[in-house]
This record gives structure tokens, sequence and C-alpha cells, in this order.
């Protein structure tokens, strides 16, 4: 027997622990101050949103589809939470949720029963997530009022020198994650994204699993927009706008195929985290933010490269 | 197949990817020519014949005046209770675009579906395993193997709504599903968790037929179980086939040859250009001769 070609493809789920040692090496080889106590704090504040928007698209990823919206959804979101916060108080956390699940139910439903690739309806709706955001803030962002910032400040508050916001996070994750591998519809995702065709033959419901990708995408969006706009303590209505960059970069650095079909919302949380280790490792260096979004794209484009089979000759390139 | 031999000079006839006879048109007649196209039967043993039921008087499945503009009209037959019913046929007579309908993979133009007597319309393959009626795919690749997945859950994939504890999936009762079908369906591999991509043709089957078992699904369609499968695990499909029936299932079956066709039915219709044209009765030891159906596959 001849041994089996070694390929980079087979070990892309340990890209993400590699990833992380490394990043988080070299940047407290060249700022000792990296990995304080402080920063560290800071950093898990800055890292809970993005992991509940990159875990929940992480859904979609794995039924081989794309939301490339989900930014432009966090910004909707954020701004309706900020502007209606006054009124629901701490309730618009579940109202967010309903709101996102709604929204994602929509594009769900598009692409399910119109049978439209999820790229083209995600591009088309992410102009009403970003009109919605616009005119709710058409002068730019909305600060929450003082009266009731003493209300929302328990998000950002710390219990046990771990604020609150993250433990909201780590929930989200471990929600998912059985969602994941302990439903039906869990892992009816993951078939759906292997071989829709044999999926449908086995008798599963491939719409009812895609529109359920959609729909939890939707709600982890949203309550990743209220986040941010407790975070903010505003309604920013262009908070989104780098984020599905940064949520796709974390999901492949995760080693989740774009392809479908396998991944795991832990290793897409571990890759938000790498991530934002970058941006924040970078800004504490003085790097010119512009910088920013040029390296997490060269990083996406690395890591779906390792990730992707490329070992076969008769692969398409859509 | 009049025309061939009106039209030819001579005729070269070919069975299972083998030359097998080669005539000047002159010296051919029909007969020759389908002996020398199905050949030999092969024997008993190899189908498991002593292990094939009797079928029961319960009608499980109905088809009644079933038609697919363009593909087939006017089918109807019944299948009854631990019955294998062989739906014989040429490509494109029909036979697969009744399996089609069955499984809600096509609308039927005009006729009726009866499960257990009660009139269905499936939609969609999940619609029909809801009803009962499960099929094992042709194109075991495409159609069949989920294949960057594990063993286990292409095992489990059909019957994940009867594998929980509550509202969750159970690990233990996945667990030993998986394990329980890999031994019984002697599947070779390393363990529950090798994607079933890296089987080889027989086994990959078999983890597909411990699916279809696995179901619950009284009504199993078998479009072409052993395309592509060695003899070896050819006969512990059979075996598995026997044992469907042995359990109440129905089963409907596809074979790669006309030979299968025979061997494993209890009963066998014969479709000819979309149309039903015999019906033959199969039981053990009184079994139509090749010959005799293929005058009405052509």
């Amino acid at each position: 027997m001849t041994k089996k070609k070694f390929s980079l493809s087979d070990y892309s789920q340990y890209m993400v622990v590699v990833s992380i040692v490394l990043v988080f090496g070299i940047f407290s080889v060249l700022n000792p101050n990296f990995v304080s106590a402080y920063s560290l704090q800071n950093m898990m504040v800055e890292v809970s949103p993005l992991v509940l928007l990159a875990c929940g698209l992480s859904f979609i990823i794995f039924t081989g589809g794309i939301d490339l919206g989900s930014g432009a959804m966090v910004s909707a979101t954020c701004v309706i939470s900020g502007l209606y916060v006054t009124r629901f108080g701490n309730g618009i956390i579940p109202v967010m949720l309903i709101i996102g699940a709604v929204l994602g139910l929509l594009n769900g439903t598009i692409v399910t029963k119109l049978k439209i690739p999820s790229f083209i309806v995600t591009l088309c709706t992410q102009n009403l997530w970003a009109f919605i955001a616009l005119t709710l803030c058409p002068n730019g962002s909305v600060a929450i009022d003082l009266k009731l910032r003493k209300t929302l400040k328990w998000m950002t508050a710390k219990a046990g020198g771990v604020p609150v916001i993250f433990y909201f996070a780590i929930a989200a994750v471990v929600i998912l994650f059985i969602f994941q591998q302990l439903t039906p519809s869990g892992r009816a995702i993951f078939a759906v994204g292997a071989n829709v065709r044999a999926a449908r033959l086995a008798g599963l419901d491939t719409d009812k699993a895609q529109i359920m990708a959609f729909t939890v995408s939707g709600a982890c969006s949203a309550l990743a927009g209220a986040l941010y706009a407790y975070k903010q303590l505003s309604a920013v209505p262009t908070i989104g706008d780098s984020l599905t960059l940064s949520a796709i970069a974390s999901i492949a650095l995760g080693g989740t195929s774009m392809a479908g079909g396998r991944g795991s919302v832990i290793r897409t949380a571990i890759g938000v985290v790498t991530i934002t280790a970058i941006t924040s490792g970078l800004n504490m260096m003085g790097v010119n933010p512009l910088w920013k979004d040029i390296i997490i794209g060269i990083i996406l484009i690395g890591a779906v490269y390792l990730n992707s089979d490329t070992k076969g000759r008769d692969i398409i390139i859509k | 197949m009049d025309e061939i031999l009106e039209i030819t000079d001579t005729i070269y006839v070919f069975k299972d990817g083998e030359e097998t006879a080669v005539f000047p048109t002159k010296e051919a007649d029909l007969d020759v020519l389908y002996e020398k196209m199905v050949g030999r039967s092969t024997t008993g043993e190899f189908y498991v014949e002593d292990r094939q039921t009797v079928p029961g008087d319960d009608v499980i499945l109905e088809v009644q005046d079933l038609s697919l503009f363009g593909a087939f009209n006017h089918v109807s037959f019944k299948l009854h209770k631990g019955e294998v019913l062989g739906l014989a046929g040429l490509d494109g007579s029909g036979n697969e675009d009744v399996c089609n309908v069955l499984v809600g993979q096509e609308a039927p133009t005009a006729g009726r579906i009866l499960v257990n007597g009660k009139e269905m319309r499936f939609a969609n393959a999940y619609q029909s395993r809801r009803n009962g009626i499960l099929s094992v795919p042709k194109d075991r690749r495409d159609e069949g193997m989920v294949g960057i997945l594990s063993i286990e859950d292409n095992i489990n994939i059909s019957s994940w709504n009867h594998l929980k504890k509550g509202p969750l999936l159970s690990r233990r009762l996945l667990r030993e599903t998986a394990d329980k079908w890999i031994r019984e369906a002697g599947v070779k591999c390393t363990g529950r968790k090798d994607r079933i991509a890296q089987l080889s043709g027989g086994n990959a089957q078999k983890v597909i037929f411990a699916r279809a078992l696995e179901s619950g699904c009284p009504v199993l369609i078998l479009n072409h179980p052993t395309r592509g499968v060695d003899v070896g695990a050819k006969q512990e499909i059979y075996r598995l086939v026997r044992e469907m029936t042995e359990q109440g299932h129905a089963i409907i079956v596809l074979g790669d040859t006309l030979d299968e066709c025979l061997g494993l039915a209890s009963s066998v219709v014969v479709f000819k250009d979309g149309m039903i044209s015999a019906t033959f009765d199969c039981p053990v030891g009184g079994k139509p001769s090749q010959n005799e159906v293929v005058h009405f596959m052509m």
C-alpha cells in the first residue's frame, strides 16, 4: 500500500489551536502588557458580541450557505436596541432575540422556498438591514440616555474578575454546541451541508434544516447587536460594517469548511478570540487601523485554503 | 429488438461489460439473442432463497392507475407485508420513475398511492419517510452516502427522531445503534467514527441498508442495491434483504440484473415502454426463467 499523501487540510481542525498560541506568543513578546489582567478583561468584552455573531453564522456555513448580511443585521439590531431600550429596559434582550429570529426566518424562507443561492439572497437583504439602521439613526451614533446607563452597566460589570457579557457569550456557545451535537435539527444542518441530495433522500426535511440555520443565525446576530448597544451605550448604525469579514474569518480559522458539512461552534469561538487578539494586538502596537481588514482578509484567504480539499484535480471553483 | 433484426447485418451481444456472442443477422433469432443477453442463471443459494418469505395478506402499499406524463402510464400493483416485489424492465421503461414518485421526488400526473389503505401524496422524501417509505438510492455516492459524515451519522440519519431521550439525542443510543448495525450488517471498518467515504462500495452500501432498516419504515425501495458491489458483499446484502422481509418489511427491488431481480423477488412486475406488460409469481422453486421474462421486456 502506498503511503497516503500528506495534506495540510487533514489537520485544519487543529489550525485554530496552533494559531491562537502563535498569536498570543508573538504579541506578548512584542508587548509584555499584552496578557495583563486589564487587557484580558478588555478583550473579553471585545470578543463576546463577535462570538455570538460568528457562532450563529457558523450554522449557515455548516449548511454550505453564507450570510453576507450578518454584519448589517448587527447594525440594525444595535440601533433598534439602542433606541428602544428606553421603553423595554433589559427586556430588550428577549425582544431582540425574537426580532433576529424573524429576520433570519425571512432569509431562510427566501433561500429554500424560492430556491435562490444564499449569497444572492443575503446580498440583497443586507441592504434592508442597513436601511433600517440608517433610517433610525440618520445622523450617526445616538448615545443612550444618561439616566438609563445605570440599568445597562451590569453587562460590562465584572463578576469574579470576568465581565458579565463574557458569561453571556460562554452560555451561548454551550447552548449552540448542544444544539449542534445533540438535536436532530443540528445534525440535519451538517447533513445538508455535506450532501443535500443524499440528506433529502434519507428522508430529512432539508428545507427545515436550512431555515433553522438562518433562524438561529439571525437570533444570534440580533443578540450580538444588543450586546454592542450595551457595550457602547449607544445606537451605532455602522457598527456591523466590518463584522461580516471578521466573523467569516473566525469561522474559517476554526477549521470550518466553506463547502459545508463540517466544523464546530467551539472552534469558531476560539477563532474569534484569535482574530480579536490580532486586531487588539495591532492596536496596541499603534498600527494604522486601516490595515486591520486587509490583515483579516489575508487570514481568511489563508484559512480557507488550508480548510478546503485541494488534493483532487477535478475541483470546480464557482 | 425487432428493429435490430430488421436493420442490421451483424449483431454483437454484450452482457455485463463483455462481448458474449457475434452473429450474422441471418443466423440469429430472438430466442438465441435473449439467451446470450441474459446468460446462465445463478443458483438459488446465491440469493439465499431458503429464507425467502411467503408474502402475507395485508396490503401495505397499493398503487392504482398511477401515471407520470412522459414516463409511465396506468401502473397498478399491490405490495404485501413480507413481500419482495421486483420491478423488471429496461432502462427508461418507467420502473425507476415509479420509485421516484413513491419517494416524493416527482409528483404523479394521475392515479393514487395508498399506504395502509389511506391515500397519500408526497411532496418530498421527508413526507414519504414519515409515512413509511424509504429508498436505498441507485447512485450510492451522490444520493446514498453523506460522504464526509461518519458511519454513525449515516446509519442514524433517518432515525434521529426516535433516538432521543427527552428533547435531546441520546449519545448512548446513537452509539449503540451504530455499533449494533456495524456488527449485524458486517460493515468492515475501524470504528463508527470512520467517514463513510473511506469505505468500499459494498461496505458503504451495507451502511445505507442499516439506515433503511433502522428507520423502521415498513416499505423499503431498493434501487439497484448491488450496483458496484463485489460478489462477497453482494451475498451479504441479499442476506440483509431476507432479514428485512423476515422482520415484516415490504420491499420493492429494482435488480442490477434480471437474474438478481428474479432471484430476490417473490413476485415480479415487468415494465415495457411505461406500461406493465406482465406479472409473474416467483415462489421458491417455481421462478420463471429469464428468457420467459425477457420476452415481455423488449
